[in-house]
């Protein structure tokens, strides 16, 4: 079987700049309205979810049969680079979370008071 | 040598029957060439064999044990009519991860690979992706290989390159080829099977393809 990392990398490469997008917008609103909005993100971070495969499916079919070739099927890819994805969205909290506590122990949140 | 099983296929397209009595076997070391009209179900078989696609009914096994999606663990690989290659990445990173390592010096020696490795194949011309692409399912680490249409837009030089590789990718692979272009298939193959009314007619003679109206003369 294919090397799968590698795989993963050229199957999420294409959707990446989109799921970021989802990401930072995110990291934004989690900045505006304060960490009680971070489960209403996951929600948002599915949604990206759900549109990158609508379109992917519309967009990029043809390309699917290059990974089933290569021994996987379409369902473990997408697992395998949504499971890449929401680690990277969890890195950016995690960061995001340290930095406030460290340098912005007194962050008041703008919105939503 | 694996001996791949496809049997009791049903499939129905809007209440219409398109396969129903098909009984197809291929050995490792064969080569099938599988004829049949516009819209009588050749390429729908073989998605069903490669596990693309869902029939009513379907037994595919290999050496007699069922497979339920025959690209799992690279037992089939299957060259679909379209281009199948991500266009943003180079062809010989792509070639890497799906050629087997076995094969690689052949592949690798190909004068279609040695002009575009380093090319997306957005950057290759529709007939030399075709012929890049075909190429990587022969060298594929598959046990099986699934040509549907392979000698379609390429031209009549590139086909006669294709038919030698087929035959000697034959010695270790089993491989079920399909397309109009009945006088190739009938070259590169070892049996034929015609496929009419949704049922397989295994052919003995070349002469029964005029018997059941596929060709009008040979």
């Amino acid at each position: 079987m294919a090397n799968i990392r590698t795989l993963t990398w050229y199957f999420y490469k294409p959707i990446l700049a989109w799921n970021i997008g989802f990401s930072i917008s995110a990291i934004f609103y989690i900045l505006v309205y304060g960490p009680r909005v971070t489960g209403f993100m996951f929600f948002w971070k599915a949604v990206g979810y759900a549109s990158t495969i609508f379109l992917q499916s519309y967009s990029a079919k043809n390309v699917y049969m290059y990974y089933r070739n290569a021994g996987y099927s379409i369902k473990r890819m997408y697992t395998y680079a949504l499971a890449f994805d929401i680690a990277i969205f969890i890195l950016m909290l995690f960061i995001l979370f340290t930095a406030l506590h460290f340098f912005a122990p007194h962050y008041v949140y703008t919105k939503g008071r | 040598m694996y001996t791949l099983r496809a049997d009791s296929i049903e499939l129905t397209f809007d209440g219409r029957k398109i396969l129903q009595d098909v009984h197809l076997s291929c050995k490792q070391g064969e080569v099938i060439g599988l004829l049949g009209r516009n819209g009588c179900g050749k390429s729908s078989l073989l998605k069903i064999i490669f596990g693309t696609l869902n029939a009513a009914h379907r037994y595919v096994g290999i050496d007699d044990k069922f497979i339920h999606k025959g690209y799992h663990n690279n037992r089939i690989a299957y060259l679909p009519q379209h281009n199948y290659l991500p266009t943003n990445i180079r062809i010989d990173k792509l070639a890497r991860l799906l050629v087997d390592p076995l094969s690689w010096d052949d592949f690798a020696g190909l004068p279609i690979y040695q002009r575009y490795f380093n090319k997306t194949a957005g950057q290759v011309s529709g007939g030399e992706l075709r012929q890049l692409e075909t190429m990587m399912i022969i060298h594929s680490r598959a046990d099986f290989i699934l040509l549907d249409e392979p000698f379609t837009h390429i031209s009549p030089i590139q086909a006669d390159e294709f038919k030698p590789v087929i035959r000697a990718c034959a010695k270790r692979k089993g491989i079920i080829v399909t397309d109009h272009q009945y006088y190739n298939i009938l070259e590169v193959s070892d049996k034929v099977i015609l496929l009419k009314d949704g049922c397989t007619k295994h052919i003995t003679n070349n002469e029964e393809l005029i018997t059941y109206g596929y060709i009008s003369g040979i």
